[in-house]
């Protein structure tokens, strides 16, 4: 019996450990309440492919150190537009180039950003 | 003692700011100086614009009081024309720069266009009317031209202007990035269309047109020069300029007799070459999507690196080792040649396209169709240079070569296999499954293998056979010796024989400068070689249906024609002999075929039996020195045993 509770003790830390290590890669999103679960995997497909685009191409600059943890900018929908955002300024002018990055490329970003929930640390350094 | 230091204190804030405002105040005026010698740059920019409005003015007023009706009334019109057109090329170098779709409205040479520029190849294509001086002349050429419709192309002309008046453009005129920019275009443009005619109906006037142009821009370099400093021309460039302004002065005037290849490879491209060293050296950087497709680095017109076009590398476009990049290509290499990427394991893109013909297929009109028995309706394509593309297909169906390779794939007339299958079978594969494996780190915003992975080391395959140089390009860019005839020949491309205006400097394609476009042309290509009948292919209309769609393809490239016959879409033509009488013709139009939409000129060229000689020639020399590759020796072992015995290249 004892060892049984034991079992399930370590069971429940353990997944509870997952789960804290992983990252929460829902809750750091902002879905609409009505939204179907369906379409909320699909579009967190599309996110975490933004995410992670955004790591590789953007976060150098645009990330931010506070008190050893590091921030995302809360980039509007309006700022991010794929259309004019290769052209904002000299640096995305060398970066952002169609044969660094494509337009589909730039809009999982532009997702991304939709659903990021805005203000929070990304983790901790 | 206390009070002492109070008063040096105060005594160093005093001076402090008697030090702030003298830099101020000296500040203001140093920038007051550049700003008053900017100023001169800019108000030459907006006295031209003044001008142009008062030209544009007095012609409407002269067609109000003038009777077209009349031939002479005509020769009026078109003489005020002519002047206003003189005024608007000398500030060409400005408008097509900073507003080239509204520069469509003042002097466009079509009446309809459907765009599908920069990003709005991602977006249906749209239609937009042109207006202006080019299309008011051809106009007058009709037979009544009607007052009204005349009236509505200049007063279009004159709207458009007054956009170039805006803040958002003048205000780009105060820092020296728009000039070296808008530079490069000019030269581009002297390199591909001034001196053809593409927007200049009035043969006669081309020669006389550009030379002014020349000397309005050497204004615009001096008053550029005087207004920013620090950024300037050099001397060097100055005079390599005049020089270009001698050469052009010396010219016939006619511009079958003017030297193109002359003018392009001692002046234009040199010029070229370091208005790209101001653009480094200045760090001059774009704020204009009109920049996007060309390369700063690239030091020639006529270097492969000038426009980005497609990426061959696909979804492996961040990776730069070149040890992985040199594996994703030997993968590449494997899967071309495999039969596996099609349903029945018996055809691969070699059916099609077999390395041994320039990538093409030279025995076929159209190519063979899945089921072995039929035809497809059209011929196909070179893969050389298929990079240096805006859109792909004949019909521009595609935006990206990756997604025209999974096309292939998985369309049931050519290889016939289904996504998820094509990516099983070759995962069967442990070579293949190993090498994938391994680059799936190099796209970390994927979770697992694609089609596109696939598609992506295929075009990066056959793409590096792009990047090899015809004798025409080693002339202009190292002055080797290509023969007179060759020359001659050229010129003929760039006048008389009106192929320069559709196949533009320096792919020699449908994508002229700035690169951002790909242009789709209806020449009426006929069914058969004694012109009977139509060719019944719809071309663009099946992507997107209109009246000026019917029967359109886009321009192909004519480098490395002599080996990737047969030609036009439809493969109808086996010689180059053929295409050139086809043209001379007047295409479909000029052969009674009644084409309602031909966007080609209907007349004969009345080329002479040595100029298309030299035509094709010229066309020739354009055969690109390319190195192939062996077929691979053997492909990948399968789990599935049964398909270890696929032939290499295919079965058919």
């Amino acid at each position: 019996m004892k060892s049984i509770t034991a079992f399930i003790f370590i069971v429940i830390t353990a997944f509870w450990f997952a789960a804290c290590v992983t990252p929460a890669k829902i809750e750091f999103y902002d879905f609409p309440s009505d939204i179907a679960e369906e379409a909320k995997a699909a579009n967190t497909k599309m996110i975490e492919k933004g995410r992670i685009l955004y790591n590789i191409n953007c976060a150098k600059c645009h990330n931010t150190k506070e008190k050893r943890k590091i921030y995302l900018p809360d980039f509007t929908n309006a700022q991010l537009d794929a259309y004019t955002i290769r052209i904002k300024n000299e640096t995305h002018t060398n970066t952002l180039q169609e044969n660094k990055i494509t337009i589909e490329e730039l809009e999982a970003i532009q997702y991304f950003f939709m659903y990021k929930k805005p203000g929070k640390p990304v983790a901790e350094k | 003692m206390k009070r002492e230091i109070v008063r040096i204190s105060n005594m160093k804030k005093t001076c402090i700011v008697i030090v702030v405002l003298f830099i101020t105040v000296l500040c203001s005026f140093s920038f007051k100086k550049q700003k008053e010698t900017t100023r001169l740059y800019v108000s030459g920019y907006i006295q031209g614009m003044r001008e142009l409005n008062e030209n544009q003015k007095t012609l409407l007023d002269l067609i109000q009081h003038t009777d077209i009706s009349s031939a002479a009334g005509i020769e009026k019109v078109k003489e005020q024309i002519g002047v206003t057109r003189s005024n608007l090329k000398g500030l060409d170098f400005w408008l097509r720069y900073l507003e080239p779709v509204v520069y469509k409205r003042i002097n466009g040479p079509l009446p309809v266009e459907w765009e599908t520029e920069v990003f709005e190849k991602f977006e249906k294509p749209y239609k937009r009317e042109g207006a202006g001086l080019t299309l008011a002349e051809l106009y007058l050429d009709e037979e009544h031209p009607q007052k009204d419709s005349l009236l509505k192309l200049i007063e279009a002309s004159l709207i458009a202007t007054n956009t170039y008046k805006a803040d958002s453009i003048t205000s780009q005129l105060q820092d020296h990035h728009h000039f070296f920019l808008a530079n490069r275009l000019y030269l581009l443009n002297l390199a591909a269309i001034y001196t053809t005619g593409f927007e200049c109906p009035d043969t006669k006037r081309i020669i006389p047109e550009l030379r002014s142009m020349l000397l309005d821009v050497k204004r615009i370099y001096a008053r550029f020069n005087e207004g920013f400093a620090s950024t300037p021309l050099s001397e060097s460039y100055l005079s390599l300029y005049n020089s270009a302004i001698e050469f052009a002065g010396k010219q016939p005037d006619d511009y079958i007799q003017f030297d193109h290849f002359t003018f392009i490879r001692d002046y234009i491209n040199p010029l070229f070459g370091a208005n790209q060293q101001f653009i480094n050296q200045y760090r001059v950087f774009t704020k204009s999507y009109v920049d996007y497709s060309l390369n700063n680095a690239s030091t020639s017109i006529f270097s492969k690196d000038l426009y980005f076009g497609q990426s061959g590398k696909g979804i492996f476009r961040r990776v730069n080792d070149p040890a992985v990049l040199k594996e994703i290509e030997r993968i590449g290499k494997l899967l071309f040649f495999d039969p596996i990427l099609s349903g029945n394991n018996q055809r691969s893109c070699n059916s099609c396209h077999k390395p041994g013909e320039y990538f093409t297929d030279t025995s076929r009109a159209t190519s063979l169709h899945y089921d072995r028995q039929t035809s497809l309706p059209r011929n196909s394509p070179s893969l050389i240079n298929a990079t240096y593309n805006h859109l792909l297909m004949m019909d521009g169906k595609h935006i990206s070569l990756q997604n025209q390779t999974k096309d292939v794939i998985t369309n049931p007339q050519e290889l016939g296999c289904g996504e998820k299958e094509v990516v099983q079978k070759i995962l069967d594969c442990a070579e293949y499954k190993k090498a994938f494996r391994s680059f799936l780190r190099y796209t970390p915003q994927e979770t697992e293998i694609t089609l596109e992975h696939i598609t992506s080391a295929i075009t990066m395959y056959y793409s590096k056979f792009s990047n090899y140089y015809a004798a025409f390009d080693e002339a202009m860019n190292e002055k080797k010796d290509i023969g007179n005839s060759v020359k001659q020949g050229f010129n003929i491309f760039m006048s008389k024989a009106q192929c320069g205006t559709c196949h533009f400097i320096p792919q020699f394609n449908g994508v002229k400068p700035p690169y951002i476009g790909s242009e789709f042309e209806v020449l009426g290509v006929p069914a058969d070689t004694g012109f009977t009948r139509l060719s019944a292919d719809k071309g663009r209309y099946g992507i997107n249906p209109a009246f000026e769609t019917l029967g359109a393809f886009r321009t192909g490239t004519i480098r490395n024609a002599e080996h990737t016959k047969p030609y036009m879409h439809n493969g109808v033509f086996t010689t180059l002999e053929q295409v050139v009488d086809f043209y001379d013709a007047g295409g479909g139009a000029g052969k009674k075929l009644k084409p309602a939409n031909q966007t080609l000129s209907p007349d004969s060229l009345r080329l002479t039996a040595s100029e298309k000689k030299n035509l094709v020639l010229f066309i020739k020399s354009l055969n690109e020195k390319i190195t192939f590759d062996p077929l691979p020796e053997k492909l990948p072992a399968s789990k599935n045993k049964s398909l270890n015995s696929r032939k290499v290249g295919g079965e058919y």
